[in-house]
């Protein structure tokens, strides 16, 4: 079929045009394989590091604390991608595909804590329910109790990780499954029903594995992220793969073999999601072009009781418990903490969370976009490796931008000064630009996964038909593909800039002088054991969060309310 | 028309960005500056800068982060690197960044005067600017001053189950132990360790402060933290914190022998430094007496000249004999200390 | 013989707005069923009705002979027993063709279910496609594969939602002569939702003619041709045009193609009236001495389809062998042979 068609434009359009074609795809190839290649540098300088001497704190490591590192890395993503699993499919199928009372505002308010950064609802939740925390000193008061007489959850454990982590991660398996259940064909749920299966086999047996790329799009930033962890894992004394890294390089002094811990990581990752994706390769999941107003299941009764019930607990839970928490500390501290400084570091948060969300979005379209013209290996390998970066250390990532960018920052001086007498200094490395750089390294996989989840949903045909009314390949995607892809693309943005918001260690290392965000003021206070001091800006990256999730939420509901 | 607006939009807004934060470097390289990266915080350092800039003239960048980090980003800035001062939380890291070649000696006589020697680098390249101790901290309801001597007793069998302590990734741990390790030799900090392991009422976690809380809610009966928590959560002004704080007691062990274990928090000058003399100044400036008072207090440390008294909360605490041993000499162990708590699952 | 489905005044509407009002049809066992209409005429709604998809508003629905769906009554889709073909086929993307068509078949053990999933797909002509996934088939292909899946549980009745519309023409008539065998052979009850009155001749035993929610017009397909009790019926059901006639006193009527002597239109007489005329009623006589002249043709293969002009501007259509070969303006003469009257209330 392929060569058919190709030997038929050949014949329809001359060989001019056709070289022409040609000329325009080569263009395309290279610059996407650039432009992958760049954003994957640092992955690779990490990478490098494998090639490099091993230290004899190697054997050190395997004798002691490394199958730790691993147990507990593996527990903590188990945990996390069921638990987001859970919270993040229920919610996005009760809101998309059943109507009860408060179903619009649900829909919204569960994308809240994903402004919430996990270190800090780690902190809220310990002050609530640790051992010296009010709830169980108030039950020691009440019964009696001491310690060691009574049972009670311990929330600084590997189990209290993973809810602090699931809690604040299930939004973005909330956020792409929902897209994907409202896109769903109807019908398919429909014929399940007709054959004889119930609305619950009718959910884990058709709508479950059809919404599957973006579960898998969904749990694998998910569980990136909750490998990348540090704040939390560090701050509940569980030691994970990421604390393994950061003890070898600051405990031990062993850069190097923190970097090839991080390789490791990153190679597991990778082959992890390799095998995700060899397992549904056979599989198509768009489904036509055919789109209805969904019909919402109507809930009544106990059933739309329990409903709002569950929603309202992981609400709850995630949000509201957290967020008063931090109100009450920031209560009796933001006089001390909102100055004219803070308007700048409010100011500058936000700016630099805005130009980096449209940064990564850009890359990733233009990525997503090259690997669907060019799905050849190379092309497949290069984008994929240059979506690693979330699954690695926000510090590691820094690391491996310093170096590159100090090594041709001090290249480029020697050259002008040898050739010109003008040296140059350092042009890129300590200024905002090597900090953006990082941020699209270190979240690119958040927007390329959102946008290709999206292309995955639009059928080639649509592509082909396009492509033979003479649009170009970019014309295609102009007219074609965003326009339908425009949800997809707001979550990408949006997702982007909550998780710029909270970017710590990254930003920690890269900034400029006298350049502070939100995140690193919260988390030098907090760092300090200065938790209630840390509030007032924690609470300011939640609000600054608000922002994007309520135009998210115009984005997501638009044009999915009017059936009839 | 969605993305096309938003690639305009990006351009113009890269463009700008640039600029911006060319400009935002560019101070960096003007004449009268002095370039600061701190691994102490903004809060407990930025004071004492603007004093030094309003009584110079002389204006400070900061930058801060953690230290390990900042010294690799002067590594891989190398003889570029805009960094003039470096400034540090513990002696590991003074020593490391010795080590890696990015100080410079310095002669000044003020610093050689004010500072005690084994307080700073014996080749001149960095200098300890205030002293934490790492204390003992007990509920003084189920625990005798009289049963505390020293840190090695903690391994007793006695204080199975009534010890907590946070997490070995911590620095103050590690150099606690690194001051074992230089005093009394690996065989014997590794029998410590393994009898001392055992004895934590709970896998380690959280800060500092979380211990002296598990203390004061009877979750554990002593705690080994360091001395400038407790005061922080004295003056935090929350009444738990301030609860708990009064349900404890501070003691300094190791009184009849090496002392209680200290570590520093100090300054370097940065081999490639551009404005040497600024840098100099600078922490001269923070030696000074007045800064060494501020510096030390703000943080409830003790000053690194001995002259200098500590704050009245500090003195409330009575006087202790501080370890001698030096403060290089615990940098260069640090990683052999780490290792032999990894080797006795101190986590 | 009982009926095997039955729909009693059945009624749905969406808010205010009234999809199917008062609707009543039924089908013997083992009979074809067609509900056709325009597109929007509620007959896809009524289909979704009997599926258990849409509740009703009013009236019932029962399935051999027990109530399937009442006011407040819904049994569920997967307790009907009743078989769906969507319009998109609706073939679930991450099953292959086996399982596919296995996926009705839970009640089945293993052996069972394997054995009539081949059966299935041998039925269809699919034997060698299990293991294929339904993107990598054809529209004809999945089309069967989505029959060989509603037909697989056995069901009571297959209800088919314009199940050829996305196939080319050529493959839509064969299809469904092939599907109506299909189902006559394993005495299927069926009932099938079409706009395209082509598939509905080539596939219905019954055809109930919707349009704006209510039943226009029940019967066999030879009645709704040449019996058609309205003009929209007429108009919708066949080629022809419906002319506007002045019918005379005595019951015979005049329109410009020589007077009819018969007194057919005794309740119009006097009136004025709608005439059905279809292209077989005009026939192509050479001798006529009435000629018309040709508005438009058509070509047809072995005839054309000429467009007429009558004496007062109305249009009607006529078959003629294609050797007549009248261009457009030309005269073609013609008689005029009416089997069945078939008079309206003027529109």
């Amino acid at each position: 079929m392929e060569v058919e068609a190709t030997s038929i434009a050949v014949a329809v359009a001359g060989p001019t045009r056709w070289q022409r074609i040609a000329g325009t795809d080569t263009v395309w190839r290279l610059c996407l394989l650039l432009g992958a290649a760049l954003i994957a540098l640092p992955v690779v300088v990490v990478v490098a590091s494998l090639w490099q001497p091993y230290s004899p704190v190697w054997q050190h490591l395997l004798d002691t604390v490394l199958a730790d590192y691993v147990v507990n890395s593996l527990l903590l993503m188990a945990g996390v991608g069921l638990g987001t699993l859970v919270l993040g499919v229920s919610s996005a199928w009760l809101t998309a595909m059943c109507e009860f009372p408060g179903r619009r505002f649900f829909t919204w308010a569960l994308l809240l804590p994903m402004a919430m950064p996990a270190y800090i609802i780690a902190y809220t939740y310990t002050g609530l329910l640790d051992f010296a925390g009010p709830l169980q000193t108030a039950l020691r008061d009440t019964f009696g109790w001491r310690y060691g007489e009574y049972w009670f959850p311990e929330i600084r454990s590997l189990g209290g990780a993973i809810c602090m982590l699931s809690l604040v991660l299930y939004p973005y398996v909330y956020l792409l499954v929902r897209v994907a259940f409202t896109e769903q064909s109807t019908a398919l749920l429909e014929a399940s029903r007709s054959l004889g299966r119930g609305p619950w086999r009718t959910f884990f047996g058709v709508a479950l594995p059809v919404a599957r790329p973006a579960i898998a799009a969904g749990v694998s930033l998910v569980l990136m992220e909750a490998l990348a962890d540090y704040g939390t894992v560090d701050y509940f004394g569980v030691s994970t793969f990421t604390t393994g890294i950061f003890r070898t390089w600051y405990g031990l002094g062993e850069l190097t073999t923190a970097a090839q811990l991080a390789s490791l990581l990153l190679l597991f990752v990778f082959v992890l999601f390799a095998l995700e994706r060899l397992s549904r390769q056979r599989l198509r999941f768009h489904h036509g072009t055919v789109s209805k107003a969904i019909q919402r299941i109507p809930l009544r009764g106990w059933r739309a009781a329990g409903t709002c019930a569950w929603l309202a607990l992981i609400l709850l839970a995630a949000f509201v418990i957290p967020t008063t928490q931090l109100a009450l500390w920031a209560g009796t501290h933001w006089r001390s903490s909102v100055d004219a400084g803070f308007m700048t570091l409010v100011s500058n948060t936000f700016m630099l969370a805005a130009i980096a969300s449209l940064c990564c979005l850009a890359v990733a379209l233009f990525l997503a976009y090259g690997k669907r013209l060019f799905p050849d290996w190379l092309t497949v390998v290069a984008v994929r490796t240059a979506g690693m970066g979330y699954a690695v250390p926000g510090t590691v990532i820094a690391v491996g931008v310093l170096i590159p960018f100090a090594w041709l920052d001090n290249h480029i001086d020697l050259l002008m000064q040898e050739n010109f007498g003008m040296p140059t200094g350092l042009l890129l490395s300590g200024s905002l630009v090597a900090l953006l750089f990082a941020y699209v390294v270190r979240f690119l996989s958040v927007s390329l996964q959102t946008v290709e989840s999206g292309l995955s949903r639009i059928g080639s045909s649509l592509d082909e038909s396009a492509r033979s009314l003479g649009a170009s390949a970019g014309g295609v995607l102009r007219r074609v593909h965003l326009p339908i892809l425009r949800g997809s693309l707001l979550t990408a943005l949006l997702l982007v800039f909550v998780d710029v918001l909270k970017e710590l260690p990254a930003t920690l290392i890269l900034r400029p002088f006298n350049f502070n965000t939100l995140a690193v003021r919260a988390f030098e206070l907090a760092s300090d054991e200065r938790l209630a001091a840390a509030a007032t800006p924690a609470l300011a990256i939640v609000l600054i969060g608000l922002l994007p999730v309520i135009l998210l939420n115009r984005g997501m509901t638009a044009g999915e309310d009017g059936h009839g | 028309m969605l993305t096309a607006f938003f690639a305009r939009r990006a351009r113009h807004l890269l463009i700008a960005l640039v600029l911006v934060s060319l400009s935002l470097v560019a101070p960096a390289f003007a004449a009268d500056t002095v370039n600061v990266y701190s691994a102490r915080k903004e809060a407990l350092i930025k004071p004492l800068l603007d004093r030094f800039s309003a009584e110079t003239g002389v204006t400070v960048n900061l930058v801060t982060g953690k230290g390990d980090a900042l010294l690799t980003r002067l590594q891989a800035e190398g003889r570029n690197s805009p960094a003039d001062v470096l400034i540090t939380t513990d002696a590991g890291r003074l020593y490391r960044a010795q080590e890696a070649g990015v100080l410079q000696a310095v002669e000044s006589d003020t610093l050689l005067r004010e500072v005690p020697a084994h307080l700073r680098s014996p080749q001149n390249q960095w200098f300890g600017l205030s002293v934490r101790a790492r204390a003992i901290v007990y509920a003084t309801d189920r625990v005798n001053a009289s049963e505390l001597s020293t840190y090695e007793d903690l391994a007793d069998p006695r204080w199975k189950g009534r010890i907590c302590i946070r997490s070995s990734s911590n620095i103050y741990n590690q150099s606690l132990v690194a001051g074992m390790l230089a005093t009394q030799g690996v065989a014997s900090t590794d029998a410590w360790l393994a009898a001392f392991v055992p004895n934590f009422a709970r896998p380690p976690q959280g800060g500092d402060r979380d211990q002296v809380l598990a203390v004061a809610a009877g979750q554990c009966d002593i705690a080994v933290v360091n001395s400038y928590y407790l005061g922080a959560m004295i003056t935090s002004g929350e009444p738990t914190q301030q609860a708990a704080a009064e349900q404890v007691a501070i003691f300094w062990p190791n009184q009849d022998g090496r002392g209680t274990h200290v570590n520093i928090s100090g300054a370097g000058v940065v081999g490639s430094s551009k404005n040497r003399a600024q840098a100099i100044a600078l922490i001269e400036f923070l030696a000074r007496d007045d800064s060494q008072q501020w510096y030390a207090e703000a943080n409830n440390e003790y000053p690194v000249r001995p002259d200098i008294a500590p704050s009245a909360l500090l003195q409330s605490w009575g006087e202790f004999k501080a370890d001698q041993v030096d403060a290089s000499e615990l940098g260069r162990v640090n990683s052999a200390a780490l290792m032999a708590m990894d080797r006795a699952r101190w986590k | 013989m009982a009926e095997h489905l039955k729909l009693r005044d059945v009624s749905v509407h969406y808010g205010a707005f009234t999809a199917a009002h008062n609707v009543s049809l039924s089908l013997q066992a083992g009979e074809i069923g067609c509900l056709l209409g325009p597109s929007g005429c509620g007959k896809t709604t009524l289909l979704r009705a009997i599926g258990g998809f849409e509740p009703l508003s009013a009236g019932e629905i029962s399935l051999q002979g027990s109530t399937i769906s009442g006011v407040g009554n819904t049994l569920p889709p997967e307790q009907r027993q009743v078989g769906m073909v969507f319009q998109d086929f609706a073939l679930f993307p991450h099953l292959d063709v086996g399982r596919n068509v296995a996926f009705g078949l839970s009640y089945m053990n293993r052996s069972q279910r394997a054995a009539r999933v081949s059966d299935m797909l041998e039925l269809v002509g699919l034997g060698q496609s299990g293991r294929a996934y339904p993107h990598e088939l054809s529209g004809g292909q999945q089309q069967r594969v989505a029959l060989a899946r509603a037909l697989a549980p056995k069901p009571r009745i297959v209800l088919l939602d314009e199940p050829f519309s996305g196939l080319d023409s050529e493959l839509r008539e064969q299809l469904a002569g092939e599907v109506r065998q299909l189902l006559q052979r394993n005495q299927m009850t069926a009932l099938l939702v079409t706009h395209d009155q082509h598939e509905a001749f080539a596939m219905a035993d019954q055809i109930t003619l919707i349009n704006g929610g209510t039943v226009v017009q029940s019967g066999t397909p030879d009645d709704l041709y040449h019996r058609p009790i309205d003009a929209f019926t007429a108009g919708f059901i066949g080629e022809g045009a419906v002319i506007a006639v002045q019918v005379n006193g005595d019951g015979t009527l005049d329109f410009g193609l020589g007077l009819l002597q018969a007194p057919v239109a005794a309740q119009y007489a006097g009136r004025s009236a709608g005439l059905l005329l279809r292209p077989t009623d005009i026939a192509y006589a050479a001798h006529s001495s009435v000629s018309l002249p040709v508005a438009a043709r058509a070509f047809r293969g072995a005839q054309y389809l000429y467009q007429l002009q009558l004496p007062d501007g109305q249009l009607i259509l006529c078959l003629a062998p294609v050797s007549t070969n009248v261009s457009v303006g030309g005269l073609l003469p013609v008689s005029c042979h009416l089997d069945a009257l078939s008079l309206f209330e003027p529109s």
